[in-house]
């Protein structure tokens, strides 16, 4: 963008082609459904830090070739129904092979505590950084609540804008597909 | 008479062979020290632990871990911390932990980040000892 060379700093310049990026992805999202569609794999998730209290952040991508990931947006009181139906079964899901991963979209240091005790909610919570991770993701999917499945490779594969998927059918047709798609390639020109 | 270049072409290849044959002995040398050296420390590491717990009133053979983490769940005799790397015991995850203090429910709250202690001889006897505010 040698053009505005004059008006903005690199830095800038790069959140700029960034966020045209992020709308055109917004854009093609539309069409990703509930559904997974074997063999489908172009949206790359983007990238960030979970950080669960003051423990070491780690990061979305560190999850690549290893788990896949549900992303679950959620707003209380709304989501409670839906956060105790996925504590209950998150044993099961982590079995197959996912890991849970909620930020709430009213981000709270107290995030965790809000859950509630009962049942035990055991997969991490984001207690800081959520509200950018919320102004990125609802790029993609609007709604107080949301979920997202991320497969091994880190593409979004399926968009839930409502509390009801059926995430384990869902998570089994990417368990059984024969070609995952490559690593998707952050580099960006 | 063997012309001048096969002279240094065997040579060269003597060079070569001895070369890499010295470098293979060599690499697998200090693999084997590195080895020892890790073994070594995790003894030191384990005397330290053995040592702490013992200073605290703890039975012979027991060790004594340090761990961070945050509360995830609190039963009468059972804690589950999703936790940092606990050296010598663990890496990083969540994990369900035997208290053996009785009023741990009364002191923490799901969502409480901690510091906290484990006594034990191997990890399945391990049992929270002390915890603190982190």
């Amino acid at each position: 963008m040698p053009g505005f060379s004059r008006r903005l700093g690199e830095p800038q310049r790069w959140d700029v082609i960034n966020f045209i990026r992020a709308l055109g992805a917004a854009e093609r999202a539309k069409t990703l459904g509930p559904q997974v569609e074997p063999g489908r794999a172009w949206l790359v998730a983007p990238d960030f830090t979970v950080s669960v209290g003051p423990l070491a952040p780690t990061a979305l991508r560190d999850y690549r070739g290893r788990r896949m990931v549900l992303l679950v947006l959620y707003t209380l009181p709304g989501s409670r129904a839906r956060m105790t139906e996925l504590a209950r079964m998150y044993d099961v899901l982590w079995v197959m092979g996912v890991e849970i991963i909620a930020v709430p979209t009213r981000a709270s240091s107290t995030a965790i505590a809000e859950l509630g005790a009962s049942p035990p909610v055991l997969f991490p919570v984001m207690t800081s950084g959520a509200a950018d991770i919320v102004a990125t993701y609802q790029l993609l999917a609007t709604g107080p609540h949301a979920e997202l499945l991320i497969d091994r490779q880190g593409y979004v594969r399926a968009i839930w804008d409502d509390a009801g998927g059926a995430v384990q059918t869902e998570v089994e047709k990417l368990n059984a597909e024969k070609s995952p798609p490559p690593f998707p390639d952050d580099h960006v020109h | 008479m063997m012309p001048v270049w096969q002279v240094a072409l065997v040579l060269n290849l003597v060079f070569a062979v001895g070369l890499g044959l010295g470098y293979a002995g060599w690499g697998r040398r200090i693999a084997a020290l590195d080895r020892d050296v890790d073994a070594a420390r995790a003894q030191v590491e384990r005397l330290e632990r053995e040592r702490e717990a013992c200073a605290a009133g703890a039975r012979a053979g027991e060790q004594q871990w340090e761990g961070r983490g945050v509360v995830r769940a609190l039963y009468p005799q059972l804690l589950v911390v999703t936790h940092e790397e606990i050296r010598g015991l663990l890496p990083a995850r969540t994990t369900s932990f035997r208290a053996a203090l009785l009023t741990l429910r009364e002191q923490l709250r799901v969502g409480d980040p901690i510091r906290f202690t484990l006594r034990g001889t191997v990890l399945d006897d391990a049992a929270v000892v002390a915890v603190e505010r982190w």
